[in-house]
């Protein structure tokens, strides 16, 4: 079975999941969510099913548990939605990032060079050698 | 012999449970122990009373330093 499963007891519920469906890193993920909250422990059920146990810091109702344990596993899609879009999007923000730091460098090496060309072209020749395309000076 | 907390090695990291054993040792004895799959931690608290939550904020601690870990944050 996928869907994560769990048990309630006092002031403890256990989540099983399957790591077919939720990485480890979204467990990770939803977990570090939840230790301010409550006690979070992790234990390896089998090869690829994770243990989650969710123990509160005060005595509490099985309802609550429930409630937890739920909260839990909504954190769990979560944490799998944003590890799928964060690895989807890699390249588009690497690009963006690639631009970014780029365009931080103000003109590149090739407009500097291409820019002093141009102001060269427009410059007086100094040594005013005549060309026979241009007018004599005083024609 | 002292009760001991199990943290399965593909789960957490031998760093973070031995940080966490250091920062909660003024509570009690608590000895790291390398078992086949596990790290084991055998807990002999200063007083019995606080075993319990010694073990779970111990836990909580170690887990957090592993996540830490993952995630290439130093704590």
């Amino acid at each position: 079975m996928s869907e994560p499963t769990f048990q309630a007891s006092e002031r403890r519920v256990r989540l099983s999941v399957d790591e077919s469906v939720y990485d480890l890193d979204v467990i990770m993920g939803a977990a570090y969510l939840f230790i301010d909250r409550c006690y979070v422990y992790l234990d390896r059920e089998a090869d690829r099913r994770v243990s989650v146990v969710l123990r509160t810091r005060e005595a509490t109702t099985e309802a609550a548990l429930e409630q937890l344990a739920g909260h839990f596993a909504n954190e769990l899609l979560n944490q799998a939605l944003r590890k799928n879009i964060g690895e989807a999007n890699a390249k588009i923000r690497e690009f963006v990032m690639a631009r970014a730091l780029f365009s931080a460098e103000g003109p590149s090496t090739i407009d500097k060079l291409l820019a002093e060309l141009d102001a060269e072209e427009m410059a007086t020749d100094d040594l005013d050698i005549p060309v026979p395309w241009e007018k004599p000076p005083g024609a | 012999m002292p009760e001991a907390l199990r943290f399965h090695k593909s789960l957490y990291s031998e760093a973070a449970i031995r940080s966490a054993a250091v920062r909660f040792a003024q509570l009690g004895q608590l000895e790291v122990i390398e078992a086949e799959a596990d790290w084991l931690v055998a807990v002999s608290p200063v007083r019995e009373s606080i075993r319990e939550r010694l073990g779970d904020e111990l836990a909580n601690h170690a887990l957090f330093e592993t996540i830490l870990e993952r995630k290439g944050v130093s704590p």
